[in-house]
C-alpha cells in the first residue's frame, strides 16, 4: 500500500530530522532566517485575509439576525468566537500552507535535483536535519504569533465593518466581543497551531526532500505538498477539536 | 588509496554492479570511463556512501567504509571532496560562503582563519575577487572552479569528480582538467574522475578503468588505451572520426 510506504518514509525522515545535529551553533541563524521567511513575510497576507474574514463573518451574522429576541451584541460575540476558534488558527494555517508549503517543497526539491542535498550528505552533514529542522522550529515558534495577530485583526475587521455599516453600535459589539470570554478558547487555538505548523513544514519538506527528476517533478512535488498539508491539517483539526473541546 | 572489493549492487531485478574490484592509487588521477547507463554513477554513489552496496567492501586507506555506521563514516567523509556535474553549489550562498561551509561545519577555524584559507583556495582555482558573487552570477567554468574550491577546502585525501567537462567549451575544459591534475599533485589526493570525455582522459589520466555492463572490462593508462585491442573499449574510445585519426597517427 503506497500510503503505508509514505508514512514509513515520512517517519524515517523525521527520525533523521530530529537526530543529533552536527553543530548546534549553526542552527540559530538558520532558524531566524526561516522565521523571517515563514512568519514575518506572511504578516501582510494573513492580516489582509483575516481582516476581510472578520468583516464577512460580522456582515453574515448581522444579516441572519432578524429576530428581535436576539440581541445585536451577538454580532460581536459570534465574530469573536468564529475568528478565535477556527478562522485565526485553521484557516490562517491553510493559507500559510499554500504560501509556505509550496515554497519549502520547491526550495528543497530544487536542492535535491541539483545535487545540493547529495553534496551535504557527502560532506558528512545530516542534510535532513540541516535543511528541515530549522523550518520546523521556526514555524512552530512563529506561526502561533501570527495566529494571535490574526485574532486581533479579524475581530477588529469585524468590528469596523459592523459599526461602519450601521448594523451594530460600538458599545454593543464591544459587549458581545467580551461576553463569556474564556482564555481557554485562545489557548485551544494556539495549541492547534503548534500541530498545524509542524504538519505544514514537515509534510512539505518530505515532498521536497523526496523529489526525483527535474523541474516538472519539483512543481508536482510542490502541489502535492500543499494538497497533503491541507488535508492532514483538516483531519488534525477534527481530531484536536474532539480532544480539546469535548 | 581507495580499494574496491567485489562491489555488487542491484535495483530490483537489475544488477547494476557485478563484482567490481580495483585500487585507486594515492596521488594519481584515476578515470572511470564508459557509456551512459553502464554503472559509473551508481559506482560513484556507492563509493561516497550515497547508495549502499549489496555486497563487497570499499576501503579508504585502512578503513572499511562499508562496515562503518553513520558517525564513523563522518570522519572519512570529511576527507572526501566531490565536484558534481552541475557543481551543486548552494544557491543561497556566495562563492565565499560556499567554500567556507565545510570549514564552518567541521573545523574550529576563526573568521580570520577561514577568510585566509578561502583566499588561498580562490587563488589556486583562479577566482580571486569573486568572493561575493552568487552561483547564479557565475559562468559554467567558474561554477566548476568554485565547486572544486569547496571540495578541497578541508584538504581532503580523496577527490571525486563527476563529468568535469560537461557543458564547458574546449578551452575551459582543458583548464578544469589541468586544475584537477594540479590539485591532485599539490594535495597528494586520490582522485577519481568519472568522464565520457576522451580529451580529458588523454590529457590527465594516470590510470583508466573502463566499465561495461557493471564490470570493469579493461584497466590501463592513457598510452595503452590507444593501443588496446579490446573491442568494447575501441568502440567507445574511437567512436569519433577525430579519435580514429589520432589512433592511426599513433600507430
Amino acid at each position: 500500500m503506497p500510503i503505508f510506504s509514505s508514512i514509513g518514509r515520512y517517519s524515517i525522515l523525521m527520525g533523521r530530522v530530529f537526530s543529533r545535529p552536527e553543530k548546534f551553533r549553526v542552527y540559530p541563524p538558520l532558524v531566524i532566517r526561516e522565521m523571517d521567511k515563514i512568519g514575518l513575510q506572511s504578516v501582510g497576507i494573513v492580516s489582509l485575509l483575516v481582516l476581510f474574514m472578520g468583516a464577512v463573518v460580522a456582515i453574515q451574522t448581522a444579516s441572519n439576525i432578524e429576530s428581535g429576541w436576539i440581541p445585536r451584541w451577538t454580532i460581536g460575540y459570534t465574530t469573536r468566537q468564529s475568528i478565535i476558534l477556527e478562522f485565526s488558527s485553521t484557516v490562517v494555517c491553510l493559507i500559510i500552507s499554500g504560501k509556505v508549503g509550496s515554497n519549502i517543497a520547491s526550495e528543497i526539491g530544487t536542492m535535491r535535483i541539483s545535487d545540493q542535498i547529495d553534496a551535504l550528505d557527502i560532506m558528512g552533514i545530516n542534510s535532513a536535519s540541516y535543511l528541515i529542522l530549522p523550518k520546523i522550529i521556526a514555524a512552530v515558534f512563529i506561526i502561533p504569533f501570527l495566529v494571535l495577530l490574526a485574532m486581533f485583526v479579524g475581530v477588529a475587521g469585524g468590528a469596523s465593518i459592523a459599526i461602519l455599516s450601521g448594523n451594530v453600535s460600538f458599545a454593543d459589539f464591544e459587549y458581545g466581543a467580551q461576553y463569556d470570554f474564556r482564555i481557554w478558547d485562545v489557548a485551544y487555538s494556539v495549541i492547534k497551531t503548534f500541530f498545524f505548523a509542524f504538519i505544514m513544514t514537515s509534510v512539505s519538506s518530505y515532498h521536497g526532500y523526496n523529489t526525483q527528476g527535474g523541474a516538472l517533478e519539483v512543481g508536482q512535488g510542490s502541489t502535492r505538498a500543499v494538497v497533503y498539508s491541507i488535508v492532514i491539517i483538516l483531519v488534525a483539526d477534527f481530531l484536536l477539536t474532539q480532544l480539546l473541546l469535548l | 588509496m581507495i580499494q574496491l572489493k567485489d562491489i555488487q549492487k542491484s535495483f530490483g531485478d537489475t544488477q547494476v554492479l557485478k563484482g567490481i574490484s580495483c585500487t585507486f592509487e594515492t596521488g594519481k588521477v584515476n578515470f572511470i570511463i564508459g557509456k551512459s547507463g553502464e554503472g559509473k554513477s551508481v559506482l560513484t554513489k556507492c563509493m561516497v556512501g550515497l547508495v549502499e552496496v549489496d555486497q563487497g567492501s570499499i576501503i579508504y586507506d585502512d578503513h572499511d567504509f562499508t562496515a562503518m555506521d553513520r558517525w564513523d563514516r563522518k570522519t572519512v567523509r570529511t576527507n572526501i571532496g566531490m565536484l558534481f556535474q552541475g557543481a551543486a553549489l548552494f544557491d543561497s550562498m556566495t562563492v565565499e560562503e560556499n567554500i567556507q561551509f565545510p570549514m564552518v561545519m567541521f573545523t574550529k577555524f576563526t573568521k580570520g582563519e577561514r577568510d585566509k584559507r578561502t583566499e588561498e583556495i580562490l587563488e589556486q582555482v583562479g577566482l580571486q575577487g569573486k568572493n561575493k558573487l552568487f552561483p547564479s552570477e557565475l559562468s559554467g567554468g567558474m561554477k566548476k572552479r568554485t565547486g572544486l574550491a569547496r571540495a578541497i577546502a578541508l584538504n581532503p585525501k580523496y577527490l571525486f569528480v563527476d563529468e568535469p567537462n560537461s557543458g564547458l567549451d574546449p578551452l575551459t575544459s582543458i583548464m578544469i582538467d589541468k586544475l584537477v591534475r594540479q590539485l591532485t599533485d599539490q594535495y597528494n589526493m586520490t582522485t577519481v574522475v568519472i568522464s565520457h570525455d576522451m580529451n580529458s582522459v588523454i590529457e590527465i589520466a594516470d590510470t583508466i578503468h573502463f566499465i561495461s555492463k557493471g564490470e570493469f572490462v579493461w584497466n590501463g593508462d592513457r598510452k595503452s588505451i590507444l593501443k588496446s585491442q579490446h573491442p568494447l573499449l575501441n568502440d567507445f574510445v574511437f567512436a569519433s572520426q577525430f579519435m580514429r585519426e589520432i589512433k592511426d597517427k599513433f600507430k
